[in-house]
């Protein structure tokens, strides 16, 4: 534990990571709050209107939380007015006699519809259409029962998914939705981990510490004080920046929906195939963007022991980023899913793995796109950590 | 000289440096010429034919050039007609066969131009949308080319990073720096030339892939009116400044190297402070990352990023009202890079200063704020700046939703399998019905359990080869707009394949992300065939062909409409005969001998109506040429074909459609039904004919009338 400790205390010591993380977390909160203000259909509106930021909130309470077939008709009574005034184009001659929540036809309208009527449809036709593809699943099991391994154990799999699905509240879950989806955060700390990394083996090679440490009794030991001093980096980064995204994006957006919702609830998450809640699904994707970076590192620190110089190392690291890059690029846009799930940077933006039920047929097994992504990444990282070791204790000789 | 000479052979002109750039070079080159595809396959496939016409209608457009445009138009048209009173003479038997082929052989070698002169009217109508003189005619493939090809950027970063990395890291690694500085070699100069060097360096990679490119354009396509404006490109229609097509690649060049010119100073700012490559590798990282982050941006923001100069978005906005928007942006952005490299550089030179005092004086290193100061001043401007503009742009979101089509029609798929097999595209249910006891039995078969997801949308057309159904799944995604609306824009375009037999469901041709194919293939939505694992698509632009990772193949612009069978694709040209394209051999087969208007094909024999024999019923065989009459059916249409009957539509005098049906031999032929004119889809079983009204929702198995 002591060798542990001073790795700790060394990495401590390397200011430039801790700045780099610093000012990292300093972008983050800009782009988080860019990312509301461009990507959040009412900002603008909120933004020039305060005033109705109060009206969306006292309508959210009179509308929002427990689905009721109340609430539902009161609310259609008002949209499908404003939808029909809409649609004559008689706002102008009416908008004169009668008071608006925000003050104007057209806003009233636009909160109404983007706000309350779109979502709220969403969630209370889900369960028909959760059913709908349990149903389908189901037929196609009749169908195919005498037969066809993976196609049986997918249909077998959606009927199980997505029997029971319903959605019985109503709370705006935007800044969960854009939280998922902001990648920004973890490809930074790639960043940090890629700088941290080239530094690890180079930096005792530099001074020449390398002979010294591996003619010592326990050099492995000392390799594994060095591989957990990067996992506590990692964990310890990964966290605070997750924390962070949480926290700010809660304070950023008005109204955030409750960790105990279920993801589906998420409109673009509709076809998801995880039965969970969104605080349990934040879990799991900061969890899997943990497994990638590991991924990552070990890539990067196998660079290191290769390369002679730290240029290169870094230099071939940076190129490993680039290529998955572009290889996730590649596999987007021809889908490749096999290749596109065994890339670690799909990993790393972790959402497209979750939106949809999409499979993967191994012989008679039907696989899960994010079970094949996982496995495999277990397998790299498993494989890179035992290449590592013999690299590493090879170059000793 | 010798400075700046000794600096260059240092960072470049050494084994690593040289060996480093050949990789560049190999890799941009591999890059680039897998990006080589004509924008119009119409006009690179009639390339001679549309130069000849450029010898005239190139340039500027004007009243005589459109006259004699018209003229031409008119000519091709009067082609067409003579054609057909040659024809028809030939169908009243005014001319003997000879005469007609001798003379239609005239005519079709002047039609051929044709394809030619429709691209060209086509950019001559885009001319003249413009005011007189802001665009002009010309072959466009090779300018396309070049200006839609993306900068090699990450093998370009990566290449530079390792030059920054040998100017100063490299020297305190040998520990050299300190001595360079008490040399009479390290002066203030001496910052200067690794500058300099670091430029060239900069000069040289950027050259090489700017030469690249010039080269692939010209080897492939071969440029051509460097002075037209920039305007005459489709990509550009928007484009708010009057430039020369040239000028505007020079100024696309100049950017670039203001763009990596940026990267290059803050990366080598960078090494002054650290010695470790990992952070000047590491920061070069995270600068290209958030430049990219920001050049998402639609807001001002997006000035700040360096490759905002490198985005195309800029040149080519995608609409008129954002355009002066683009343009300022794009200012801003020059604006700001221009002051940083200049302020990065003042800097390095600075820190070489400082260096020297520090080595002479032996007192600490102390960076003065005032340069921070210029620097935060420089970033407050330009924020204050686009803030204000920003709320310029601000727009109400007030606009309707986009909603997506629900297609409601029912496709029939074949007749030789199961009975009846059918797709009802509403529910994407494949069904099977069949005619049993007299009564109509529609059995579910299989579907796909997320056709119908708020994000989804099927296509109306479908293709069976007797074991797979493939059917068209796309795929949307919900946006903001800049303008604050929310729209449907494509991000999927997927034929699946189903096994009937193994019932396995899997994708066989998807198009997503930046794939330039999947927005007309989703808005589009052609007609498809499947043979030997590769698609075929039926477009405005002719029959294409496209590999599951391939590009897109325009094999034959004439077949724009037509149905497909086995290996072959069946379409008619304008003279009535059939063009059976050979998927193949990918040749059009035209049976000059039959003369058909609307025709079916069955175990080698084509059934249809010949145009030559006062429109009887013939029945062709496609190996021999042999005919033989169906009969005495005069003026009926064939409108399906089973193995053991014709379907014929006909007329009765007060003009009320019928539909008739004989066995394929002509005999007994008999009075089906007076059709439905709403019914859509006729779908043949071995019992008889099932008709499917309008709503594509109730089924009528049509009996003989006795």
């Amino acid at each position: 534990m002591r060798g542990l400790k001073f790795e700790l205390k060394k990495q401590a010591k390397y200011k430039a990571v801790w700045l780099l993380l610093l000012l990292f977390f300093l972008l983050d909160a800009i782009s988080i709050y860019s990312q509301y203000d461009n990507q959040y259909v009412f900002a603008k509106l909120f933004r020039r209107k305060p005033a109705v930021l109060q009206e969306y909130k006292q309508l959210m309470e009179r509308f929002g939380g427990e689905i009721s077939t109340d609430k539902v008709h009161a609310l259609l009574e008002i949209y499908w007015e404003y939808d029909a005034q809409s649609k004559k184009m008689l706002s102008h001659l009416e908008g004169e006699n009668r008071s608006y929540f925000t003050g104007s036809f057209t806003m009233d309208y636009f909160l109404l519809k983007h706000g309350f009527f779109e979502p709220l449809q969403y969630l209370s036709s889900y369960q028909s259409y959760a059913s709908t593809v349990a149903n389908r699943a189901e037929s196609n099991l009749r169908l195919i029962q005498h037969g066809g391994g993976a196609a049986l154990a997918e249909n077998q799999d959606i009927r199980r998914r997505f029997t029971g699905r319903s959605c019985s509240s109503f709370i705006p879950n935007d800044s969960m939705s854009f939280l998922f989806g902001h990648r920004l955060s973890s490809q930074m700390f790639l960043i940090v981990v890629l700088v941290y990394c080239t530094k690890l083996f180079n930096h005792d090679r530099g001074c020449e510490m390398d002979q010294l440490i591996y003619s010592s009794p326990a050099p492995q030991r000392i390799f594994w004080y060095k591989l957990s001093s990067l996992a506590v980096l990692l964990l310890v980064g990964l966290v605070l920046l997750s924390c962070f995204d949480f926290l700010l994006f809660k304070q950023v957006f008005p109204l955030t929906a409750s960790p105990a919702t279920p993801l589906f609830a998420v409109r673009s998450y509709g076809s998801t195939p995880l039965n969970i809640s969104l605080g349990g699904y934040y879990l799991i994707l900061c969890t899997v963007r943990l497994l990638a970076l590991s991924v990552f590192a070990v890539l990067f620190l196998l660079c290191s022991v290769l390369c002679t110089t730290a240029l290169w190392a870094a230099l071939g690291s940076l190129l490993l980023v680039f290529l998955s890059f572009a290889v996730a690029q590649i596999c987007s846009n021809y889908g490749l899913f096999v290749c596109q799930s065994i890339n670690p940077y799909t990993l790393l933006t972790g959402e497209e793995l979750f939106q949809k039920t999409t499979y993967l047929h191994l012989g008679s097994q039907a696989l899960l796109q994010h079970q094949v992504a996982l496995i495999a990444a277990l397998v790299f990282l498993f494989c890179g950590l035992v290449s590592l070791r013999l690299l590493a204790l090879r170059r000793r000789k | 000289m010798k400075g700046y000479g000794h600096e260059l052979k240092k960072i470049f002109f050494c084994r690593q440096g040289i060996i480093v750039y050949l990789v560049f070079v190999l890799f941009s080159f591999a890059l680039l010429s897998w990006q080589v595809q004509p924008s119009n396959l119409v006009m690179e496939q009639h390339k001679t034919n549309f130069l000849n016409y450029l010898d005239t209608y190139a340039g500027p457009i004007s009243q005589q050039k459109m006259r004699q445009l018209q003229a031409e138009g008119n000519r091709f048209g009067a082609l067409v007609k003579e054609q057909n009173d040659l024809n028809k003479a030939l169908y009243a038997q005014h001319i003997s066969q000879a005469e007609y082929v001798s003379k239609v052989a005239l005519i079709e070698a002047e039609l051929q131009k044709r394809p030619a002169y429709n691209v060209l009217a086509q950019r001559f109508m885009y001319a003249k949308n413009a005011p007189p003189g802001q665009r002009h005619v010309l072959y466009s493939n090779a300018w396309d080319y070049y200006f839609s090809l993306t900068q090699v950027f990450y093998p370009l970063v990566l290449a530079l990073l390792y030059y920054i990395a040998s100017v100063l890291p490299k020297e305190r690694e040998a520990g050299m720096a300190d001595i360079i500085l008490t040399s009479q070699n390290g002066s203030i100069s001496n910052a200067r030339h690794k500058s300099c060097a670091l430029f060239t360096v900069l000069l040289i990679l950027l050259g090489s892939t700017i030469i690249l490119k010039i080269g692939l354009a010209a080897y492939h396509f071969g440029f051509q009116q460097a002075t037209a404006p920039a305007a005459s490109l489709e990509r550009f229609e928007f484009f708010t400044l009057a430039l020369s097509l040239a000028q505007l690649g020079l100024i696309q060049a100049a950017l670039a190297l203001l763009a990596y010119s940026s990267i290059t100073t803050l990366v080598l700012l960078l090494s002054c402070w650290t010695n470790s490559a990992g952070l000047i590798v590491g920061g070069g990282g995270a600068l290209i990352l958030l430049g990219s982050w920001l050049q998402e941006k639609l807001n001002p923001l997006r000035c700040l990023s360096p490759v905002s100069l490198l985005d195309k978005r800029s040149f080519e906005p995608a609409e008129q009202a954002v355009a002066a928007y683009q343009s300022y942006l794009l200012l801003l952005s020059f604006i700001f890079n221009l002051a940083l490299v200049l302020v990065a550089l003042l800097y390095f030179h600075k820190y070489w200063r400082n260096q020297l005092k520090l080595v002479g004086r032996r007192d600490r290193f102390t960076c003065k704020p005032k340069g921070v100061l210029k620097v935060g001043l420089c970033f407050l401007c330009l924020l204050s700046l686009s803030l204000l503009n920003s709320s310029c742009f601000a727009h109400t979101a007030d606009r309707p939703l986009t909603s997506q089509a629900n297609n409601q029609a029912l496709v029939s798929l074949g007749a030789n399998y199961y009975g009846v097999l059918m797709v009802d595209s509403e529910h994407n249910n494949l069904f099977q019905l069949s005619v049993g006891d007299g009564e109509l039995q529609r059995r579910e078969l299989w579907c796909n359990p997320f056709a119908n997801d708020s994000l989804s949308d099927l296509s109306l057309h479908h293709s069976f080869d007797g074991r797979h159904l493939y059917y068209v799944l796309k795929h949307y995604k919900r946006e903001l707009t800049s303008f604050g609306n929310l729209q449907y824009n494509p991000a999927a375009y997927e034929i699946r394949a189903y096994d009937l037999l193994e019932h396995n469901d899997s994708c066989l041709f998807y198009r997503g992300g930046t794939e330039p194919m999947l927005k007309e293939l989703c808005l589009s939505d052609p007609q498809f065939y499947v043979y030997r694992e590769t698609v075929y698509f039926l477009t405005t632009n002719g029959l294409m062909r496209v590999a599951p990772m391939g590009r897109a193949v325009l094999l034959n612009n004439t077949l724009t409409s037509g149905f497909f069978q086995d290996e072959y694709c069946y379409s008619r040209n304008l003279r009535g005969n059939p063009l059976i394209f050979n998927l193949n051999s990918e040749q059009v087969e035209v049976k000059t001998e039959i003369f058909t208007e609307q025709y079916f094909v069955q175990d080698d024999w084509l059934y249809g109506v010949s145009l030559i024999d006062n429109k009887r019923l013939c029945a062709f065989n496609l190996t021999t040429g042999a005919k033989r009459f169906l009969g005495e059916i005069h003026n009926m249409v064939p409108v399906a074909i089973s193995p053991q009957y014709i379907y014929l539509r006909g007329k009765t005098v007060d003009f009320r459609s019928e539909l008739w049906f004989a066995k394929l031999d002509g005999s007994e032929l008999k009075l089906l039904t007076t059709i439905n004119p709403l019914a859509l889809v006729y779908a043949l079983t071995a019992e008889g004919v099932l008709e499917v009204d309008g709503g594509g929702q109730i089924f009528h198995p049509i009996k003989e009338k006795r």
